[in-house]
């Protein structure tokens, strides 16, 4: 990743929306930010759970953030009891939108959602090296959003 | 009940740290607040403000932060009381509905009083609009009931207590944290989770936070025997131990968390060493790093020979890196001329005076200026 220069932050901005484990791209954009700090140490580690990938031609991830429980299917619920158990109720039918930063840099090609592949849907392919995993969704980064009935 | 029942009034930057470029931005949404009603909503802001400032890490990493506030004023005020809810408190849920911006409701679910939250994609987008680089939103819904929820954003009422529920969700959608409590799944049985304050590796040289486990905790710190509920036993390590506690991302057995408590596993509590690692990792890149230095003489002054006196120089930035030096414009030889030290007040949240002491160590009037140098304010 390019090294950190002061007023050139850049970032790109990934809106997913997602039924059930279908997941469309709803939008892209540019910005002038910071994207968080790269993962992808921990997520070698890690076995399970969901990340975004920035990928480069090859198809080789460049950037990894862990991103927690991006299709949510329940929603959490609280008791104002200091201490009191929190618990979660399911959505009747799940849906949302999540998004994704990543750095804008150079040899970034492909932003992936990488998850369980049991939520694959169509777009779901194993990911070698990473049982466990699949790539749930990918997009060209300047691609725009799929069109919507 | 949608953004035809509203107007978005302005924005305001209530904590400015720098350029969003590089700081992490919180942005602070009004739903369910009139048009006269919206200094209650700067109030009601303020403390939310206040309660994130005194939440550490935010504290030590208040550097890092912008948070702006958007005024949204509604046609009515409040939130819906949905109907269909039985464990509101009494004479809730009487299907009265409010036309509100974001059209916040209790019991969003149809079935769980506490459950309030809106329309997650209007308020998503509304701050973008406001704040295009945005990281986190938290709605504000003016009412009293106790009630909120997360997602792409958090919702939280005004009650005093809902602000714990908003951090919460910042700790998922800002930092990637799991929850660190059991609810219907009994036993985990899959691989290391992405969420960096859950591991199944009981190992105590290899698990996740091996490094903040001390050699005389034992590991696992408390296993559940039943793994159909929450284990109610009490700490058998001091409060604040980081060792290995069964229970996680729903789950009763098979993960464990850090700490016995943590805000992850239950509100009011602080985040436990792993998680507030997690958050400083994230937004310690948002703080000011060296720029050119800015430099300039604050104040000149002449002392009377072995006279000490006291000067004093208000609301500097907080953020600001300021490096002082105190000379002497008058040639003092041989043997030094002067000593000075610099006493430091946090005045505000945002502003810092420096209290600077100067003695004339010399039989002779002396002439003196107090210089700074700030080294890192963007």
């Amino acid at each position: 990743m390019s090294e950190r220069t002061r007023g050139e932050n850049r970032a790109w901005r990934l809106t997913f929306d997602y039924v059930g484990d279908q997941i469309t791209l709803a939008g892209q954009e540019q910005v002038a930010m910071l994207a968080p700090p790269d993962d992808s140490e921990h997520v070698q580690r890690a076995q399970t759970g969901y990340h975004v990938e920035l990928r480069d031609d090859a198809g080789r991830p460049i950037y990894q953030r862990i991103l927690h429980a991006p299709l949510a299917d329940s929603y959490e619920v609280f008791s104002p009891e200091p201490g009191a158990p929190i618990r979660r109720v399911p959505m009747e039918h799940p849906h949302g939108r999540f998004e994704a930063i990543v750095p804008d840099v150079e040899g970034g090609q492909t932003v992936a959602l990488v998850g369980p592949p049991g939520r694959a849907g169509r777009a779901g392919r194993s990911e070698r090296g990473a049982p466990g995993r699949a790539t749930l969704i990918e997009v060209r980064l300047g691609q725009p959003p799929e069109a919507r009935s | 009940m949608s953004a035809a029942d509203g107007v978005i009034v302005g924005t305001t930057k209530l904590v400015d740290h720098g350029p969003d470029s590089a700081r992490w931005n919180l942005v602070l949404l009004a739903e369910g607040y009139q048009q006269a009603e919206l200094p209650k909503f700067h109030a009601d802001a303020d403390a939310f403000v206040t309660r994130l400032f005194s939440t550490s890490p935010y504290t030590e990493l208040w550097c890092a932060l912008n948070i702006y506030r958007v005024d949204v004023a509604s046609t009515d005020s409040g939130a819906d009381d949905t109907a269909g809810c039985t464990d509101g408190p009494p004479g809730t849920g009487t299907g009265a509905t409010v036309n509100t911006y974001f059209d916040a409701r209790f019991c969003f679910d149809g079935s769980t009083r506490r459950l309030l939250a809106g329309d997650q994609d209007l308020a998503n987008d509304t701050a973008k609009a406001q704040v295009p680089a945005k990281n986190a939103v938290v709605v504000i819904v003016n009412t009293a009931e106790y009630g909120g929820s997360g997602g792409l954003v958090a919702w939280a009422s005004t009650n005093a207590q809902s602000g714990e529920i908003a951090l919460h969700e910042l700790g998922h959608s800002a930092f990637s944290l799991g929850d660190e409590y059991g609810d219907i799944y009994n036993t985990y049985a899959g691989g290391e989770p992405d969420e960096l304050n859950l591991t199944v590796d009981t190992n105590r040289a290899t698990t996740r936070w091996a490094s903040l486990i001390r050699a005389g905790t034992p590991v696992p710190t408390l296993t559940n025997p039943d793994c159909t509920t929450e284990n109610p036993a009490p700490s058998p390590v001091p409060a604040g131990t980081v060792g290995l506690f069964e229970g996680g991302n729903r789950y009763h057995c098979g993960l464990f968390h850090a700490e016995y408590a943590c805000r992850m596993r239950a509100l009011g509590n602080a985040f436990c060493a792993v998680c507030t690692d997690r958050i400083r990792a994230t937004l310690r890149q948002h703080l000011p790093v060296a720029s050119v230095p800015v430099r300039g003489t604050q104040f000149t002054g002449t002392l009377a020979p072995r006279q000490t006196h006291q000067w004093f120089t208000h609301d500097w930035p907080a953020c600001w890196h300021v490096i002082w030096t105190v000379g002497t414009t008058t040639p003092v030889t041989p043997g030094p001329g002067i000593a000075w030290h610099v006493r430091v007040e946090r005045a505000t949240r945002e502003t810092i005076t420096y209290w600077i002491e100067i003695t004339n160590l010399t039989a002779t009037s002396l002439d003196i200026e107090a210089r700074y140098a700030v080294a890192a304010k963007d």
